[in-house]
């Protein structure tokens, strides 16, 4: 019997500290009444149909409703509203939100609409009025790693590194305790990436102080089977590059040569490379990267930028592109392929799909309740927010696929110059009639650093999963024996 | 007065006239000259070198401003773009 008071209260408990509501989700009558009532009361028919069409997990249904009621400007909302819309925000993704405008969003005390407020102070360069609001977001809310990530990357373009740094530990902590009191497996792998983006942001705040050591330590705190270690090598080789460890940096840049890492395709890498034979004094390999990147990668942009031009229009085309059959997205240009590989691994991807077809399911739920003025306007607003989030995911990847070409172009002019270089310098062997090694000798073992606590092996042309981004060349510096 | 000035001149030119008419400057140049310009001395100080050189100059090093990478901002402020 003490068994069930015992019970009871701890449920008493919960209900107390979380906020779980006990009270069943209204039925569809009592929403179609609420829809259609005219009544003055306090809380006003919009907040009301907002936490009705919540409760009974028709989201999208519910995001016009709140919107109305932000910007209502006799409606009340109270702490009960803001609980809702907490969860609205979180169910639908904050896209929903981002054109109601500040000054009625600034209505709402929801830490998700914080978030969202602060979001957009950031993308408009207004930091101090950004750093305002994440204040505001509660260290066991879902949004607080992130909140903690961007807090992390406005003190760093402001140059306060201590406090950057100081945020993305936060962010480290609130990320591995979200992670731990979850038992979904997809939540669990969203904080672990939350987690490693901050570990990647202290070693980059480390690497703008000129701190390569420490920040080396800290790219190598994540682990080699994470989503985001591919992009960590390009950071890690420009760290061993200023440490003039040069074979080093070769030896990470070519691990993007393993056909495991077939797809992702740095055009940075390329020109790493030649900056790192260019110091080393190495001409020869220096004029090939060069002349591999303008002959070979260079014409495969721009037919990729025309492909571009020609749809650049579309709502639909790169939204089509991203589900085609591989064969023929290879067909259309060999890094469609590779572009769209990386764009799936997103997170910002992956949210906009899951938002979509969850759009597209609330529908069909939609489509199957009895015809009524409530759910004719329901069907439009929910397609409405199906076909936004389609035109979200189409404006993406156009714009991931932009980057890269203007990244190609970029570093095609960057290539030139490093081009430039080598024959000022081999000009400058010349007048002053120094003598240049004939022969180089292909790499040699006690060119190559190691550290007391790593093991050696040969390369022997095979590419070893465990050995990925451990590599390095054994090349010997031209410098010397051209002074 | 100005007739004074008058007559005066009158008589100068008269008699300058006269003079130019005595006497008559009759130039004969030398059939063949040689000028030795080594032996040619000019009184005054020297100031310039006497010897004609170019001052060996060292070659003027451009250096091109290669590509660098003083701070990944752009990739952090992008990581916030690609979660939410």
């Amino acid at each position: 019997m003490w068994q069930f008071f015992v019970r009871l209260f701890l449920i008493f408990l919960v209900i107390k500290f979380t906020g779980t509501s006990v009270v069943a989700a209204p039925s569809w009558k009592k929403i179609e009444k609420s829809y259609m009532s005219k009544s003055k009361k306090k809380i006003s028919k919009n907040a009301k149909m907002t936490i009705y069409l919540v409760k009974k997990k028709f989201y999208f249904s519910a995001i016009n409703f709140a919107q109305k009621t932000l910007k209502s400007k006799t409606e009340r909302i109270d702490s009960r509203f803001n609980r809702y819309l907490d969860k609205l925000l979180i169910k639908v993704g904050i896209n929903s939100f981002k054109k109601v405008h500040n000054r009625f969003l600034s209505r709402s005390r929801a830490p998700s609409v914080q978030f969202l407020i602060a979001r957009k102070n950031f993308e408009k360069g207004r930091y101090k009025k950004a750093l305002e609001f994440l204040q505001r977001i509660p260290e066991h809310h879902r949004f607080y790693p992130e909140a903690m990530l961007l807090k992390g990357t406005i003190f760093n373009l402001i140059d306060r590194g201590a406090s950057s740094t100081d945020s993305f530990l936060g962010c480290v902590e609130g990320a591995k305790s979200l992670a731990g009191e979850t038992k979904k497996v997809k939540v669990k792998k969203f904080y672990k990436v939350i987690e490693e983006k901050c570990i990647m942001n202290i070693a980059r705040v480390k690497f703008k102080h000129d701190n390569f050591k420490d920040s080396l330590k800290n790219y190598y705190k994540i682990q080699k089977t994470s989503y985001t270690w591919p992009f960590v090598l390009i950071e890690l080789a420009w760290n061993s590059y200023y440490l003039n460890d040069y074979n080093r940096t070769l030896g990470l840049l070519v691990t993007y040569k393993s056909p495991l890492l077939d797809d992702y395709f740095f055009p940075e890498a390329e020109v790493l490379s030649a900056l790192s034979y260019l110091n080393m004094c190495l001409w020869g390999d220096t004029l090939l990267v060069v002349e591999k990147f303008h002959k070979f990668y260079s014409p495969q942009s721009a037919s990729l930028l025309k492909l571009l031009q020609a749809n650049k229009n579309s709502d639909e085309y790169f939204f089509q592109i991203m589900f085609d059959k591989e064969n023929r997205r290879q067909a259309v240009n060999p890094y469609v392929g590779k572009i769209l590989v990386q764009i799936r691994k997103k997170i910002y991807f992956n949210f906009q799909l899951h938002f979509m077809k969850k759009a597209e399911r609330e529908l069909r739920k939609v489509s199957e309740l009895k015809t009524s003025k409530l759910t004719a306007q329901l069907r439009k607003e929910v397609a409405a927010h199906g076909s936004f989030y389609k035109k979200i995911i189409n404006q993406y990847i156009k714009e991931k696929m932009f980057y890269f070409t203007n990244e190609m172009n970029r570093l095609s002019a960057e290539m030139y110059n490093i081009q430039l270089e080598v024959l000022s310098r081999k000009r400058e062997v010349v007048y002053a009639a120094r003598n240049a090694v004939k022969e180089r000798v292909r790499g040699d073992f006690k060119n190559v650093k190691i550290k007391k606590d790593q093991y050696f092996w040969k390369f022997n042309g095979e590419f070893w999963a465990d050995e990925l981004g451990d590599f390095s060349f054994g090349l010997k510096s031209n410098c010397k024996e051209n002074k | 007065m100005l007739k004074l000035i008058l007559i005066l001149l009158l008589i100068c030119s008269a008699t300058w006239g006269q003079d130019r008419a005595r006497t008559q400057i009759i130039y004969k140049y030398k059939k063949y000259q040689k000028i030795d310009l080594g032996n040619l001395s000019v009184k005054g100080k020297i100031i310039t070198p006497g010897d004609i050189s170019v001052k060996e100059q060292k070659r003027k090093k451009f250096s091109k401003g290669l590509y660098k990478r003083s701070n990944f901002d752009r990739e952090m402020k992008q990581e916030i773009w690609d979660i939410r």
